[in-house]
C-alpha cells in the first residue's frame, strides 16, 4: 500500500520508491530506499511524517503517495 | 597552514563546531540549510598565535549526499574537489548515525585524507548509545573521534588527529561490492588524468546531473559500457546503507537507549495539531508583534484602564531655553503600558528623548555654552544627530523582533511551521520550504535571499526572491511607526493596528503575487516538500545573545557610515542655496529643494506629489532616500523636519497638507518599493540572468506605484471604486481563462 495510507505507529517496511530520479536520490541519501523499515508519526491530508532511522522526515502527500510499504 | 573542510549533513552541529574552533559567531539554527555559504576561520592550538601555525577551517553548507539537490549542495561538493583541502573532517551527527554515514562513504571515494567526527558526544550519551569508535575506525579506514561542539569537549584532540591525518595521502575507498564496471569507469578516469577518479566513477554510473555536465566525455563513454541509469543508482544506494546497517549494529550498543524522541513527539502533537497548529503559529507571531511594538500593552489603555498622562519621567533638562523630560512615557504613556520592545524603543530614544537624547541634549548643551554659530548647533543636532538617533532608537526593538524569531528558529518549531503550511503553500505554487527565507525576510531581506538557496527548483526560488521584499523588515518597521504615529494624530487611528495591518498588507501583496507568478510566467510542478525535523531543543543562550548582538551591531555600523554620510549629505544639500549661502530654519530655496521639486510629480497620482505643496519635496527626497537604505526614510524624514522647523512626521504632514490617504500611500510605496542597495545587490548575485534581475527591479517598483495609487484613490476617493474593482474583476478573470488555457495546452503536450 502507499505511505499515505499506510496505519500510524506500526513498523512498516519500504518495497518501492516511485518517482523521478533526482527525487529518488535524494530520499535514498536521507534513509528511505527499498527494505529499509520506517515508521509513520503523524499523517496531515496525505503528507506523512516518517520515523526513518534515528531521524524524523516530513514529506508531502505526492512523495508519500510514491513510497510503497507492507506492514 | 593545513586547509580543513568541515563537510557533512545538514543541522548535525557543523556551524557550532566551527564557532567552537574559531571562535567565530556564524548564525546556528535548528533547521536543515541554515549555512548556504561556505566560510573560513582559523583554529590554533593552545599557546600558539602565529599565523603559520594556525589551522585554516572551512565551515561548508550542509549536504545529505554529494549529488546535489540544492544550489547551496553544490558548494560543498566543489570544495572539496576542486579546492584540494589537505583534509576533510566529516562531521556526524551521533545521535543518527546510520543515516549520516550514507555520506561519510561517498567522501569517502575522494582522493582526501578523512576524519570522522562523531558530534553531540553528550546527547548521544544522553540517550543511553554507546558508540565504539574503534571498530568505526577500523571499517572505515580512517581516524573516528568523539567531540561535543556544544560543550567543547574533544577539541583539542580532534585537531591534533585532523593535523597528523593531513599529512597522510589518501586513495579514494569505495565499499561497494567488488564489480568490473567501477573498475573499468575508475580506469576511464584515470586515463584522463581526473584526480579522485573512483568517486567520479560511481558518480558517472549513478548517472549523476553534475558529473554528466562537468566531465562530459568521460561520463558519456562510460554511459556507453552500461545502460541501466536509474535501476543502478537504487542499486548503489542499497548497497551503501548494507555496508553501513551491519556496521552501525555491531558499532552502537542500544541497550541502554532510551526512546528517541517521544518528548518532540508529544509536543508536535500539540504544536502541529490540525486545528491547533495553524492557530497556535498565528497566536504567536500576533504576541511577537504586540510585545515588540505595542504601546498599549494587553490592550488595556483601549479598555478603559485610565493612565492619565503617563509616566512623567525621572529627569527634567532645561536647554537652550526649553524643557526636555527624556524618559517620559518609559514605563507607560497616555495610551497604556508599554511592551518590552516599546520600552527598550523608548528608553534609547531620538534625539530629544532616552538615553541618545541625553547624549545629544548634552551635546547641543556643550555647542550653546561655546556660543556656536547657529549653522553649526543646526548641522549637529538637526542635522546630523537628528537622523542617525532616529535610527540608533529603533535598534534595541529591532534586536527584540530578532531574538523572538531566532528563539523559534533555534526551538526547531520553524520546520514543523513549514511542513504545517507546506499544503496551503502548494496551492499557492511553492513548497512549503519557501516558508523559512520569506519568515527570515521580517528580520532582513538579505539572508533571506540568499536563503532561497536551499529551494530546489529556479523558478521557486524567483517567485521567493521577488515576493521576500514585501515581508517587512527592521528597518521598514521604523518609518511604519513614524506613519502609524502621524495617521493616528490625524485620524486617531490606533498606531498598534496600524502596523500590524501594513504587515499584513505585505504578506497579502506576496500572496497573490506568488499565485499570479504561478499561473504566468514561472508556471511548473510545485517542487517536492521532504525536510528533516529536528528534534526539539531549548535555544543555546549563548549563540542566541551573540547573534541578536551581531545584528544590533549591524544596524548600529550601518547607522553610523551609510546612514551618517546619507544624513549629512541630506542636511547640507537641504541648508544651502546653490550660491552656497546658509538658509536657516523654514525658509525655501535649498538645493535639495530643487532636485525634490523635479522628482516631486511623479508621485502626485500617490497624493504626495504637486499636492504637497512648496515643502511637498521632502518627502519625495526620503522615498528616494529609502532605496540606498530603508532606515534613511525614517532619518531624512528627521533631518528635514528640523530643516523644514517642524517636530516630526506628522510635523511634515500638516504643514504639506497631504490627506491622510496620500500618507498611507506614502506608507504602502515606501513598503512594497525596491528595497535597500544591500539587498538589490543580492538580487543581483543571486539571480541567474540579467534579464531575472531587470524584470524583479521593475516588479518591485510597478507594485509599488500602483498599490500606493489604488491606496491613495480608495482612501480618499472611495467612488473610484466602482471603477478599480471592476478593471481587478476583469484582471482575475483574464487570469483564470490564461490559466485554463495553459493548463490545456500543458496537458496536451504530456
Amino acid at each position: 500500500m502507499s505511505l499515505s495510507l499506510a496505519p500510524k505507529q506500526t513498523p512498516l517496511r519500504i518495497v518501492r520508491v516511485q518517482t523521478d530520479e533526482r527525487i529518488a536520490k535524494h530520499l535514498a541519501s536521507l534513509g528511505i530506499v527499498e527494505g529499509e523499515s520506517v515508521e509513520i508519526v503523524q499523517v496531515r491530508a496525505g503528507s506523512t511524517v516518517l520515523k526513518v532511522k534515528r531521524g524524523r522526515l516530513a514529506l508531502d502527500a505526492a512523495v508519500s503517495k510514491g513510497i510503497e510499504v507492507v506492514a | 597552514m593545513v586547509k580543513v573542510a568541515l563537510a557533512g549533513n545538514p543541522n548535525c552541529g557543523k556551524t557550532t563546531l566551527y564557532n567552537s574552533l574559531t571562535g567565530a559567531t556564524a548564525y546556528v539554527g535548528n533547521w536543515p540549510g541554515v549555512t548556504v555559504e561556505k566560510r573560513s576561520g582559523t583554529y590554533y592550538f593552545k599557546g600558539k598565535h602565529k599565523k603559520e601555525e594556525g589551522i585554516e577551517i572551512v565551515d561548508l553548507p550542509g549536504i545529505y549526499s554529494l549529488s546535489p539537490f540544492t544550489p547551496e549542495e553544490i558548494v560543498s561538493r566543489n570544495h572539496i574537489l576542486n579546492e584540494h583541502p589537505d583534509v576533510v573532517v566529516n562531521v556526524v551527527d551521533g545521535t543518527n548515525l546510520e543515516r549520516n554515514l550514507y555520506m561519510t562513504t561517498q567522501i569517502l571515494e575522494m582522493d582526501v585524507p578523512v576524519v570522522v567526527a562523531i558530534n553531540m558526544a553528550d546527547a548521544v550519551e544522553h540517550s543511553g548509545l554507546r558508540i565504539d569508535t574503534k571498530a568505526l575506525s577500523e571499517a572505515l579506514g580512517v581516524p573516528v573521534v568523539l567531540v561535543s561542539a556544544l560543550h567543547r569537549k574533544g577539541l583539542e584532540n580532534l585537531m591534533q588527529i585532523t593535523a597528523e591525518t593531513a599529512q597522510k595521502p589518501r586513495k579514494g575507498v569505495s565499499f561497494l561490492e567488488k564489480d568490473e564496471l567501477i573498475e573499468k569507469a575508475r580506469k576511464i578516469y584515470e586515463s584522463r588524468e581526473i584526480g579522485s577518479a573512483l568517486f567520479h566513477a560511481v558518480k558517472a554510473l549513478e548517472g549523476d546531473e553534475l558529473e554528466a555536465k562537468e566531465n562530459h566525455d568521460a561520463f558519456q563513454e562510460i554511459q556507453n559500457l552500461d545502460k541501466r541509469g536509474k535501476d543502478y543508482s537504487k542499486a548503489i544506494s542499497t548497497e551503501r546503507y548494507q555496508f553501513i546497517t551491519p556496521l552501525c549494529e555491531k558499532a552502537i550498543d542500544e541497550s541502554e537507549a532510551q526512546a528517541a524522541f517521544s518528548r518532540s513527539d508529544k509536543v508536535d502533537r500539540v504544536l502541529t495539531h490540525r486545528v491547533f497548529g495553524p492557530i497556535i503559529f498565528a497566536a504567536i507571531l500576533f504576541l511577537i508583534f504586540h510585545f515588540t511594538f505595542s504601546a498599549d500593552l494587553f490592550y488595556l489603555g483601549a479598555m478603559g484602564v485610565p493612565f492619565g498622562e503617563g509616566y512623567p519621567g525621572f529627569i527634567v533638562m532645561n536647554i537652550g531655553g526649553e524643557e526636555y523630560r527624556p524618559f517620559a512615557g518609559l514605563f507607560y504613556s497616555a495610551d497604556g503600558i508599554n511592551s518590552i520592545g516599546e520600552f527598550f524603543h523608548v528608553l534609547a530614544g531620538d534625539n530629544e528623548t532616552g538615553i541618545v537624547g541625553c547624549i545629544c541634549l548634552g551635546f547641543k548643551q556643550l555647542l550653546l555654552n561655546w556660543n556656536s554659530p547657529e549653522w553649526v548647533i543646526s548641522m549637529f543636532y538637526d542635522g546630523i544627530l537628528n537622523g542617525v538617533a532616529a535610527v540608533l532608537g529603533f535598534v534595541p526593538q529591532i534586536m527584540i523582533l530578532y531574538a523572538f524569531f531566532s528563539i523559534l528558529e533555534d526551538s526547531g518549531y520553524m520546520a514543523r511551521v513549514a511542513f504545517m503550511l507546506d499544503r496551503l503553500f502548494r496551492k499557492l505554487g511553492v513548497s512549503g520550504r519557501a516558508f523559512i527565507p520569506m519568515i527570515m525576510g521580517f528580520g532582513c531581506a538579505v539572508p533571506a535571499m540568499i536563503n532561497t538557496r536551499t529551494l530546489s527548483s529556479d523558478k521557486e526560488r524567483t517567485k521567493t526572491l521577488r515576493v521576500i521584499p514585501f515581508f517587512t523588515c527592521g528597518a521598514k518597521a521604523e518609518f511604519l511607526a513614524i506613519i502609524a504615529a502621524a495617521v493616528a494624530a490625524a485620524i486617531n487611528f490606533d498606531a498598534g493596528v496600524f502596523t500590524f495591518l501594513m504587515y499584513l498588507l505585505g504578506i497579502v501583496v506576496a500572496i497573490v503575487a506568488v499565485v499570479v507568478m504561478s499561473k504566468t510566467t514561472q508556471r511548473e510542478k510545485v517542487p517536492p516538500f521532504i525536510m528533516e525535523l529536528p528534534s526539539y531543543h531549548r535555544p543555546q543562550i549563548r549563540a542566541l545573545l551573540i547573534h541578536i548582538w551581531d545584528k544590533g551591531k549591524h544596524f548600529i555600523q550601518k547607522a553610523f557610515t551609510i546612514i551618517l554620510v546619507s544624513t549629512i549629505i541630506i542636511w547640507f544639500l537641504a541648508s544651502f542655496t546653490p550660491r552656497w549661502e546658509f538658509i536657516g530654519e523654514g525658509t525655501s530655496g535649498s538645493i535639495l529643494e530643487m532636485i525634490g521639486c523635479l522628482i516631486q510629480p511623479i508621485f502626485t497620482p500617490l497624493g504626495f506629489g504637486v499636492q504637497a505643496g512648496p515643502s511637498g519635496w521632502a518627502l519625495s527626497v526620503a522615498t528616494i532616500q529609502g532605496l540606498v537604505a530603508k532606515e534613511n526614510v525614517t532619518a531624512t524624514i528627521e533631518t528635514l523636519g528640523g530643516v523644514l522647523g517642524v517636530a516630526d512626521f506628522a510635523g511634515i504632514v500638516k504643514l504639506t497638507g497631504i490627506s491622510t490617504g496620500a500618507v498611507v500611500a506614502f506608507g504602502v510605496f515606501n513598503l512594497l518599493t525596491i528595497p535597500c542597495f544591500a539587498s538589490v545587490a543580492t538580487l543581483k548575485a543571486e539571480t541567474s540572468s540579467k534579464k531575472s534581475f531587470w524584470l524583479t527591479i521593475a516588479f518591485w517598483f510597478g507594485t509599488s506605484y500602483v498599490l500606493g495609487i489604488l491606496t491613495f484613490l480608495t482612501l480618499e476617493y472611495v467612488w473610484t471604486l466602482s471603477i478599480t474593482l471592476p478593471l481587478i474583476a476583469v484582471g482575475v478573470v483574464a487570469l483564470i481563462l490564461y490559466d485554463r488555457h495553459k493548463t490545456k495546452q500543458e496537458q496536451a503536450a504530456a
